[in-house]
């Protein structure tokens, strides 16, 4: 009975951890640099927080506010990064696609991470239990592709993108901040 | 009623301050290239890695660029950090190099670090093969040559970018000048294809793909690990077929009965 009623929740997990070693293999030396992969990850994720129960997504602007807000406070340090010490310009042609890209699989984390697992995590464990999985789920699932040393930044970031979970009540908050966030990368690398 | 809405305001700000203070250590303990993208959805689109000698059937680039960053010294006070970095998008060097590490010739006024893009010369590493360009680093004042006799600080390291993302990753490795032996750095990915070292001197630094004398000989036709890498994914993704609709199955069948 206990396994039937965690299912959902810990079956995510590893399916979370099935997309990851997807997405890896199929990148080949493209790395995080396939947009196939990047497409095929983000697919199985929506399909992942569909079946392990999605929430509704609340659309309104004090969900679009919360998600600004949180992108801006994560876009201090690299902007002031590229003005103190240069950056480089990245190949205006391949904006529409890799934005489109980045922009899909921001939203897949979000709906998996901070939809439905979070829900199921709230369930189970309540609120500090579920910012906490989801921050080290966000936290591992980029290892495999950036290495070990982002590990504690993206940590925080999964405990900020959780609190503004909390903060606002639904999902959209944290995934308009992560998309944001990495768009906002393109000008700010 | 004003003490039912002091109540979450200040959750709200203690958990403000947590974030805030969450992320400046996150940033702390990140490398100096570890820039975005770090909550990703996929990598920023490099060009093709530019080789000073590429490699047979190698696509047509240009030249790569030599990395090159300059500084003042005043009254014997050099700048606190030289950052030569090249122009290749991304970046196939950069170097840290603190002018503390630095034995600069009394009446320097200026400084100049470089890291030029070299073809292997020399002995090449007993270990494995060069994987990219050799980078060599070097300062120079306009009194002379200068000498990093200093200790490094945790301001000196350098990066160099793979020519691809393939995996197992390299070593990097280091020599003082081009007779010395090469020497294993403590290597770190920080990217996508970027790895990071301690910069312990001036001299040649080199992305080495250890070879691993274990491995059998290549034989003709397609490896067994080979052909396993191919179907991987295939298994992958079945898995995951299998498996959501295994999740589903469950919640549906909890509704039905009443629970949760």
């Amino acid at each position: 009975m206990r396994v039937a009623r965690d299912l959902p929740f810990v079956g995510g997990l590893v399916g979370l951890a099935l997309a990851v070693a997807l997405r890896v293999s199929l990148a080949g030396r493209a790395g995080a640099g396939s947009p196939t992969a990047g497409v095929v990850f983000g697919t199985a994720l929506v399909v992942l927080a569909l079946v392990c129960g999605l929430p509704r997504p609340v659309l309104n602007l004090r969900q679009a506010g919360w998600g600004a807000a949180l992108a801006a406070v994560l876009c201090v340090v690299p902007a002031v990064r590229r003005v103190t010490m240069g950056g480089v310009a990245e190949p205006e042609g391949m904006l529409p696609l890799w934005s489109a890209v980045v922009a899909y699989v921001a939203v897949a984390e979000e709906l998996l991470l901070r939809g439905a697992l979070f829900e199921r995590a709230r369930e189970r464990s309540g609120d500090v239990a579920a910012v906490a999985v989801t921050a080290l789920a966000f936290a591992l699932l980029h290892v495999p592709v950036y290495g070990w040393q982002v590990l504690p930044l993206d940590l925080a970031v999964g405990v900020c993108l959780g609190a503004v979970r909390l903060a606002a009540g639904s999902v959209t908050a944290p995934a308009v901040a992560h998309t944001l966030a990495d768009l906002a990368g393109w000008w700010l690398r | 009623m004003s003490a039912m809405l002091r109540r979450p305001r200040s959750r709200t700000v203690r958990m403000s301050a947590l974030c805030l203070g969450l992320l400046a250590l996150g940033w702390l303990l990140t490398p100096l290239t570890a820039t975005p993208p770090l909550y990703d959805g996929l990598g920023f689109p490099d060009e093709p890695y530019r080789y000073v000698v590429a490699p047979p059937g190698y696509q047509h680039t240009a030249a790569p660029s030599v990395g090159e960053d300059d500084g003042i010294v005043f009254k014997g006070v050099g700048p606190q950090l030289l950052l030569p970095v090249s122009d290749e998008n991304g970046p196939q060097v950069q170097a840290g190099i603190p002018a503390s590490q630095l034995s600069i010739p009394a009446g320097t006024t200026q400084l100049a670090a470089k890291a030029t893009p070299l073809a292997l010369t020399g002995a090449a590493p007993s270990d494995g093969t060069v994987w990219g360009n050799v980078y060599r680093v070097t300062v120079t004042s306009d009194r002379g040559p200068v000498a990093a006799t200093g200790r490094p600080t945790s301001d000196s390291v350098i990066s160099l970018r793979a020519p691809s993302a393939q995996q197992p990753a390299p070593v990097m490795e280091y020599r003082a000048t081009p007779g010395a032996p090469w020497q294993d750095l403590r290597t770190t990915r920080v990217g996508n294809d970027i790895y990071q070292s301690p910069l312990p001197g001036l001299g040649d630094y080199a992305l080495v793909r250890v070879t691993h004398h274990a491995a059998p000989a290549a034989s003709p036709g397609v490896s067994p690990a080979r052909e396993a890498l191919r179907t991987l994914p295939w298994v992958l993704a079945g898995l995951l077929a299998a498996f959501a609709p295994a999740i589903l199955a469950v919640r549906l069948h909890r509704r039905r009965s009443g629970e949760a």
